[in-house]
């Protein structure tokens, strides 16, 4: 009888011990890991990314903004193609050369011209918590504006 | 001879201990594996913090920054600048060392995206085996001062840890 009573606290000890273990587990694995430097990184990226965008000259000299302004208004750019294919298929090589290259999950758009270059593989949608964004706002000499943004999804 | 009462006695108090210490030992050992991974997951979090610095000392030093009328823009770096700050460092130890001082064990490079594929270490230094787990990407202008163009490349940092 003694050394039943004695087994049952060596099994309750064990029990305990057990228990104890568990909690420290789960308390390790439900920690929410944030991660500060990505954090970091991916706010300065966004914005960074675009404004030096809209700066870059392309090959046919002129640059991004501009070739923005004439897709939206004033259609007198000729770069073999209009300005607006143009727009799109430079925006496309430097957004895969970059992008697309570094498997970002990624949604560069402008709404107003009907332009988005998304990772075909991992869309970044609307619902999907983002990272980061970053904007550049181009202006239309009075007749409106319009926004380039980029959006980097987690 | 049949053992006493107080042997037996003695004996289960030592199976007892020997129990209780068995499972404290697991329990180190477990707990020790788990801190491991605390001190790797850490390491990593200072490496990319420390490439972090890095980026925002190479995206600030003036010696590359365009500059109009003394007045310096931001997010862009003069192409001249870049090569010969480039040249200079892989050729003037002194300069090298000067830099070292802040970049510490990294790999500099700045790589043109378009409309041209130019590229340009700026500074090396690897002693270390291991490498940080992600690379630092910041987007840049590269200027061109004869052509008056602006391109546009990315400042890659990786530091080495």
């Amino acid at each position: 009888m003694k050394s039943q009573i004695e087994i049952m606290g060596l099994a309750v000890i064990i029990i305990l011990v057990a228990v104890g273990f568990f909690f420290i587990i789960s308390f390790k694995l439900n920690k929410p890991q944030i991660d500060h430097v990505q954090t970091l990184r991916d706010n300065q990226f966004a914005q960074q990314y675009v404004t030096s965008l809209v700066k870059t000259n392309t090959q046919c000299g002129f640059t991004i903004t501009e070739l923005m302004q004439d897709c939206a208004v004033f259609h007198n750019i000729n770069c073999t193609v209009d300005s607006c294919t143009y727009l799109n298929r430079t925006l496309e090589v430097i957004a895969n050369k970059t992008l697309l290259n570094w498997s970002y999950t990624y949604n560069l758009s402008i709404n107003e011209l009907h332009l988005e270059f998304q990772n075909p593989q991992r869309n970044c949608t609307a619902t999907m918590p983002r990272a980061a964004q970053g904007f550049e706002l181009i202006t239309l000499y009075g007749l409106g504006d319009v926004m380039i943004t980029l959006d980097v999804c987690k | 001879m049949k053992p006493r009462n107080a042997q037996i006695q003695l004996g289960e108090s030592t199976a007892a201990i020997v129990v209780i210490i068995i499972l404290i030992v697991l329990g180190l050992v477990f707990y020790s594996v788990l801190s491991r991974s605390n001190v790797d997951d850490k390491k990593i979090e200072i490496a990319n913090l420390e490439a972090i610095e890095v980026a925002s000392f190479a995206t600030a030093i003036p010696e590359l920054h365009c500059t109009f009328l003394g007045a310096a823009s931001a997010n862009c770096f003069d192409a001249v600048k870049v090569a010969n700050f480039s040249s200079l460092l892989s050729s003037d130890t002194d300069a090298y060392l000067y830099y070292a001082e802040f970049f510490k064990n990294a790999r500099i490079s700045i790589e043109e995206v378009y409309p041209g594929n130019a590229s340009w270490l700026i500074y090396e230094n690897n002693k270390s085996v291991r490498q940080s787990e992600l690379p630092v990407y910041i987007p840049i202008n590269l200027y061109y001062p004869l052509d008056d163009d602006y391109s546009f490349a990315v400042l890659k940092v990786v530091k080495y840890s």
